[in-house]
């Protein structure tokens, strides 16, 4: 085998090598070959193996190194995630929410209302008054932001299962913002991930 | 590459992957620094990049020596190198 064939071959090898890694120390390692071939023979089985043995040590490692340091940098998809779901928050827990719970509670003065079901629908306004803070917390992209917004999440839930067990014919609506809602948002703010500039949440 | 063989006694070989990968570490533990680029007559005129020792890096080798000499001497404390074998 030619030394001109060996480093075609090379190139091809240096390809299990990160982009930027190759795009910075690609050619210095094409020289640094081309000093091997010119020393040893490349026709060799194990002039072939030591070459594969070292792509296969470092690359790959290279490669982790790369992925690891991109998943660190890339943090935008993860604030565009937790600024939509604060938005939802929002909207739905804290405006439709406080509306919905006036409305029932409108509705329910009309009749004789009973002290449970009065009781469970300020439990209701008071749900929806901790999803609002919440949601304004969630979009202060800050550690102690999320931390205000889980503690926020936590009390209303509690304040939704009492209501719950107070009055059992709560709307389907209320059900599903009340629990859905938190849970879905106590998820995504204990879920594991990799670090982040503003540390894990 | 050549000089790690030799100063290895042919026990460590380095490749081009493992030379650079360790070169980009030690870059970003900013404990070696580009020397600039300059043509290597006796390889054909290509221009290399050279690279040397910062403070930090000196400091470190020093320190990592330092602890590989009291770890040899008291392996020979032990007996455990530098006596003939029965």
């Amino acid at each position: 085998m030619s030394p001109a064939a060996a480093e075609r071959i090379y190139r091809l090898l240096l390809r299990a090598y990160p982009p930027d890694f190759r795009a910075e120390y690609g050619r210095e390692m094409g020289l640094l070959f081309r000093d091997q071939c010119r020393e040893s023979d490349v026709g060799s089985l194990g002039f072939w193996a030591r070459v594969l043995w070292d792509v296969a040590r470092s690359a790959p490692a290279l490669r982790a190194d790369a992925w690891r340091s991109r998943g660190s940098e890339n943090t935008a998809p993860l604030e565009v995630i937790m600024k939509l779901a604060a938005m939802l928050t929002l909207l739905l827990g804290g405006v439709i929410g406080i509306l919905n719970a006036a409305v029932e509670w409108v509705a329910a003065s009309q009749q004789s209302i009973s002290g449970t079901h009065e009781v469970s629908l300020g439990l209701g306004i008071f749900a929806s008054a901790l999803l609002l803070t919440a949601g304004v917390a969630l979009l202060r992209p800050t550690q102690g932001g999320r931390q205000a917004a889980r503690l926020a999440l936590f009390a209303s839930l509690v304040s939704v299962v009492a209501a719950r067990l107070l009055f059992p014919w709560m709307s389907i609506f209320s059900q599903l913002v009340g629990f859905g809602l938190p849970v879905a948002l106590l998820i995504v703010l204990y879920w594991p991930r990799k670090s982040s500039p503003l540390g894990a949440a | 590459m050549k000089g790690v063989t030799a100063r290895s006694e042919g026990t460590v070989r380095l490749g081009p992957g493992t030379l650079y990968g360790a070169l980009k570490r030690l870059l970003e533990a900013g404990l070696v620094k580009e020397g600039g680029e300059r043509a290597d007559p006796e390889r054909g005129d290509e221009r290399r990049r050279y690279y040397r020792l910062t403070q930090l890096g000196l400091s470190v080798a020093r320190a990592e020596a330092g602890r590989l000499d009291a770890l040899v001497r008291a392996a020979r404390r032990k007996k455990l190198i530098g006596v003939r074998p029965a």
